[in-house]
């Protein structure tokens, strides 16, 4: 007979006792102790606003992200021009554009890191658990992949097919995973030998059941944090792709490439550096933040 | 372990006071350092510091004698004879003589050795023929009268030719070690002393060179950087006495703050709109081009967006070219309203409007500066036109590929830089049998003036060249946008630097002042 | 036990770096020779001549499956050919000369990286939820979220341009010209390797051999280095493999930005120019690094979890 703490993620909810108390769930549980983390409560809460802004935002500016102001170009952030923010050095309104580009940042981080999450996990788990070799042969494939340079992967990619946003989603989560798969592949080796999963194996249950019901829910704490710390790692490489121009393309931009640029004007027009690095900043700690959170929260050896 | 630091200290100090030497950016790593497979800018320039040709340029960017003491002229400019110098030796101390310069051109124009930039020296007799290896090398019009004579024959007379004879492609070579450029004898004020790819190279004076005694420098050390940031950072660091350029953007900021030391001129370079002919929507459609270029406020281009001192540009060649006179297409004197009027007139004309608007693809390679003129165009064509469009920006080996087949092209950042000053470096772009035509121009009345040009001199020749740009620019086939200038952060301290319009700044005639130092 | 289960296991990986390398060459050759733009494409365009030269000196006009196989003949001479785009270079020179720049580079920031990340992961976990857990995991959140093209530039400006006390850039194989560069590069690595060393120590701390070992009434200290250390090294000792190998073929943007002649910018620069036989040469460069240091990580990892069996059979 297995416990409760032996067989995580199953969210059966517990038949009240002799004494009519209610139990409690894992799932519950986690729920609880997520809410008592203030950080990531907080951080859910600013991430709420900012996704509000970014959505919404623009629409209620005046200013069009694409409208260049010749009378006010790379003007500092004034109330007067109706600027809030400042301008860039074609005149354009550097608030709306931040908020704009933040629509793509995020599509960004969370498409490309899906994709890296799904590919990742998967590959890792599958690899780790069968070992022998299929683990070799896998990650053989992963270290060939992951010597090519995926500069010129993405550059490839960007020329044949188009500057397809999406596309830019796929190649860099489909380069992301490799990480990802030696992590989980590792922790799998490590998992696979536990007794729980010794007990499942003497129970019947099949390798993909096994790797279902027992490896992955149990990765759940490793690959949460993996994956809050994937997120930044993914907007950022979409900054580098448009810091060597192979990101998005104008008049498109992301907060990647609105720093990239801001950079190099830093001394002469600080603002276009600031106002998007600071919303980078913050949306990137509260990812983290609640990611630490939902780790916390789905720890399952911390029963109390 | 202070003592030796203190001994280190010494000794550096020691060497700068006895050594003088200037470090100067160089902008991206030199292609090559033989003559021959040398293209790019920056290879060109440490050439001309350690090389010298039959001709060679002065601190004002002057074309004056290198090699040779003095030539002549005959049969209506197509025979030059030169006169070599007595005292021009190569860096082990061997003469340099006429048979250097016909080995060095026979190896440019021979089929197996083939100079990346032989077009240049295609005005010689037979240059054509030997580079398809038609004719034997010795067929070449260039013939060595013993050892301090040289005779160049050219198949017509070719005004800007001297100029050519200031370029690498045409220097002399040694007989030995022809293939190793880096470590082959040359003639020039300066030698290689240290090459550390990606990182520095260092000349050091060539004790043999015939001027050698009014060389300021004892040595030389270029950096290749990157990026104009970064060359910035470390010149103000005090790295680097001379940048290569300056950034983007960057033009207001050091006016202001280290004026002094900002050296901006005028260049011979040009810089458009190029306009794909062969397709949709600008194939035979003279109004939608003009409409275009009118709508464009080039004087907020020049001054805001660039903001270097860049002339707006109403013609195709730049100005300064000796004896000729600027053509600015109709429009240029009105106001900027009245010109976007009449850029609507020509759109409305070309059959554009609401109901069937206009959305072109405007392409350039990766750069803040072109990113930025994009922009500045493409808001400019949506607010006075209506035209939408969308910016590709392309790296630039794929760039120069796409605008060369021309099969995606419409609109694409094109321009020129003049190997030697004459309107003809840029108005033979045109040609329609041009290879680097990426308009893909065909007019051949256009040709034809400019063949007759060709055979004219002087005072007539220009006119017929500036007919020439008078109908190129009636056509259209390219929006010239603005003129270039060079850029160059120069330390107070170092002498002899001239802005000139070539941007050619020979390190012999630089020096530092160590008082100002 | 130990000892001949170990040699086993490296002759086992070893015997497949031949094929992972030839497979790799295979990919990275065909992949390259399939992008649009030539190695000669240039503004000023040959001459037909020149170009019909050039395709021959450089092979490039025999069919692809012939310079494919001649390739292969060269690598395993260890001839990477002549670089195109720096025609006074072969790839082998310009390799030699970059590795140890970027070698130099990329093992200082990696060591630094771990060392500093490890010790704040480390703190930050013994004081979980503490003052100093979130200000030390701020600060390491910093690291991460401002891209390396911001905090160079800035660096330079205050510590070169501004106080000039470092150089702002440019290599000479001296102290001072690395301190920026290392520094830099070691930034976000850092920040990861905290979070996850604080991550990992976390779990094991609660662990339940930990809390054994504590009910034993072993002294703190103790159960933190000697048994809770090792099994919380292991997601950051998985992850030094692939971080490592990134470092060293260095950071495109460091290098660019203070002028580093080292091999990642050959990478970049390579491509953008199709430099095929440098790129390629990088490649198989960086391909058998790759491979060596995941055998290197592969061997550590499984001294550290003694669960894992050398003779894995299933």
């Amino acid at each position: 007979m297995t416990t409760n703490a032996d067989r995580p993620g199953t969210g059966a909810a517990a038949v009240p006792g002799a004494d009519g108390v209610r139990g409690r769930s894992p799932r519950q549980d986690a729920w609880r102790r997520l809410r008592r983390n203030r950080a990531a409560v907080v951080s859910a809460g600013v991430m709420g606003v900012i996704v509000l802004l970014v959505l919404f935002g623009p629409m209620l500016i005046a200013w069009d992200p694409d409208y260049t102001d010749w009378a006010h170009t790379a003007a500092p952030p004034s109330l007067a021009s109706g600027h809030w923010l400042g301008t860039d050095a074609v005149g354009r309104d550097i608030l709306v554009r931040t908020l704009e580009g933040g629509r793509i940042s995020l599509l960004v981080g969370l498409v490309a890191t899906l994709v890296s999450l799904l590919i990742g996990v998967g590959y890792g788990a599958v690899a780790g658990y069968f070992g022998g070799l299929t683990d070799r042969l896998m990650m053989r494939a992963v270290d060939i992949i992951y010597a090519l340079p995926f500069m010129f992967f993405v550059i490839l990619l960007m020329v044949v097919f188009g500057r397809n946003i999406l596309l830019i989603f796929a190649a860099i989560g489909a380069v992301n995973w490799l990480d990802m798969s030696r992590i989980v592949r590792g922790q799998t080796l490590g998992l696979k030998n536990a007794e729980f999963i010794e007990a499942a194996r003497a129970c019947g249950v099949g390798p993909w059941g096994i790797i279902r019901r027992h490896i992955v829910p149990n990765l759940l704490g490793v690959v949460v944090v993996y994956m809050t710390l994937t997120i930044p790692q993914v907007i950022l490489i979409e900054s580098f792709l448009s810091f060597l121009g192979l990101g998005v393309q104008e008049p498109m931009s992301s907060w990647g490439a609105l720093v990239s640029d801001g950079a190099q004007d830093m001394e002469t027009t600080p603002w276009t550096l600031i106002v998007p690095a600071v919303m980078l900043t913050v949306t990137l700690y509260c990812f983290n933040y609640l990611g630490d959170g939902l780790r916390d929260a789905l720890d399952p050896k911390d029963r109390a | 372990m202070k003592a030796r630091f203190l001994l280190l200290l010494c000794l550096l100090l020691c060497q700068q006071t006895l050594a003088a030497t200037l470090r100067r950016g160089l902008g991206p790593e030199p292609d090559s350092f033989d003559i021959h497979q040398a293209q790019g800018l920056p290879a060109i320039q440490v050439l001309r510091d350690i090389r010298e040709g039959l001709l060679t340029y002065d601190a004002g960017g002057h074309v004056v004698p290198g090699v040779a003491a003095r030539w002549q002229v005959h049969d209506d400019g197509r025979t030059y004879l030169f006169e070599l110098r007595h005292d021009a030796r190569w860096s082990n101390g061997d003469p340099v003589v006429a048979g250097d310069f016909v080995r060095a051109w026979r190896r440019a124009l021979s089929p197996g050795t083939l100079a990346r930039t032989a077009s240049l020296l295609l005005p010689v007799v037979n240059a054509g023929e030997a580079m398809k290896g038609k004719v034997d090398a010795g067929a070449l019009g260039i013939r060595a009268l013993g050892d301090d004579r040289l005779e160049i024959k050219l198949t017509s007379a070719t005004p800007w030719f001297p100029e050519i004879l200031a370029h690498p492609v045409s220097f002399p070579l040694h007989p030995g070690a022809a293939d190793r450029p880096l470590e082959a004898p040359v003639n020039g004020p300066f030698m290689f002393d240290e090459i550390s790819p990606h990182a520095m190279i260092r000349l050091k004076k060539n004790p043999y060179y015939h001027s050698a005694a009014s060389v300021g420098l004892d040595a030389v050390e270029y950096f290749p950087v990157e990026d104009p940031n970064s060359e910035l950072s470390r010149y103000r660091a005090g790295a680097l006495a001379i940048t290569e350029t300056i950034p983007a953007g960057r033009h207001e900021w050091l006016s202001t703050y280290m004026g002094d030391e900002l050296r901006v001129s005028p260049y011979v370079g040009s810089f458009w709109l190029g306009l794909n002919l062969k397709r949709p929507p600008f194939k035979g459609d003279v109004n939608l081009r003009r409409a275009l270029s009118l709508a464009i406020d080039r004087r907020i281009i020049a001054r805001l967006v660039l903001g270097a001192g860049e002339l707006p540009a109403w013609s195709i060649v730049p100005p300064g070219m000796a004896g000729y006179r600027p053509q600015p297409f109709p429009g240029s004197e009105m106001e900027q309203q009245a010109r976007e009027a009449e850029a609507r007139k020509y759109y409305a004309l070309s059959g554009h409007g609401e109901d069937k608007p206009l959305h072109v693809e405007i392409r350039y390679n990766t750069s803040s500066q072109h990113r930025k003129i994009a922009l500045a165009v493409s808001s400019m064509w949506r607010q006075v036109l209506g035209v939408t469009s969308s910016l590709v920006n392309e790296e630039w080996k794929v760039f120069v590929n796409n605008r060369h087949q021309g099969a995606v092209t419409q609109v694409f950042r094109g321009g020129w830089i003049a190997d030697y000053a004459d309107p003809t470096s840029f108005l033979d772009l045109f040609r329609s049998d041009n290879e680097l035509n990426t308009t893909f121009y065909d007019n051949r009345t256009y040709d034809r003036l400019l063949d007759q040009a060709a055979l004219l001199g002087g005072e007539l020749r220009m006119q017929r060249l500036e007919k020439a740009e008078r109908l190129l620019l009636a056509d259209m086939p390219v929006i010239p946008l603005f003129f270039y200038v060079s850029r160059h952060m120069v330390k107070p301290w170092v002498t002899g630097f001239e802005p000139n319009i070539r941007d050619i700044h020979l390190s012999r005639y630089l020096g530092v002042n160590k008082t100002k130092q | 036990m130990h000892g001949s289960g170990l040699l086993r296991f490296s002759l086992q990986r070893l015997l497949w770096v031949l094929p992972t390398l030839w497979m790799l060459i295979t990919i990275a050759f065909f992949l390259m020779r399939v992008a649009p733009g030539g190695p000669f494409d240039a503004e000023k365009t040959l001459l037909p001549e020149i170009q019909a030269n050039l395709n021959s000196k450089y092979h490039l006009d025999e069919s692809l499956p012939r310079q494919y196989v001649r390739y292969l003949g060269q690598v395993a001479r260890l001839d990477f050919g002549p670089s195109f785009q720096y025609k006074d270079w072969t790839v082998n020179q310009l390799i030699a000369q970059a590795f140890p720049v970027s070698l130099t580079v990329g093992s200082l920031a990696m060591a630094l990286a771990f060392l500093a990340g490890t010790m704040l992961g480390i703190a930050a976990a013994l004081r979980q939820n503490s003052v100093l857990d979130y200000s030390l995991m701020g600060v390491a959140m910093l690291g991460i979220s401002i891209p390396n093209f911001v905090i160079a530039p800035l660096l330079i400006l205050l510590l070169a341009v501004y106080a000039g006390w470092l150089p702002a850039g440019g290599w000479d194989w001296g102290f001072a010209a690395m301190v920026l560069p290392v520094v830099t590069l070691a930034l976000p690595v850092t920040a990861y390797i905290a979070r996850l060393t604080r991550a990992s120590m976390i779990e094991v701390l609660h662990s339940h051999f930990i809390r054994t070992a504590r009910a034993k009434g072993l002294p703190e200290r103790k159960v933190i280095f000697t048994h809770a250390l090792k099994p919380a090294l292991l997601p950051v000792v998985s992850f030094m493999g692939p971080a490592t190998a990134g470092l060293i073929s260095g950071s495109v943007v460091i290098e660019r930005v203070f002028s580093i002649p080292g091999l990642g910018s050959y990478f970049v620069q390579g491509a953008l120019n199709r430099d095929y036989t440098l790129v390629m040469g990088v490649v198989i460069f960086y391909g058998t690094l790759i491979i060596l240091l995941n055998f290197l990580v592969d061997l550590v990892h499984a001294w550290l979890n003694p669960k894992i069996r050398y003779d894995d059979q299933r």
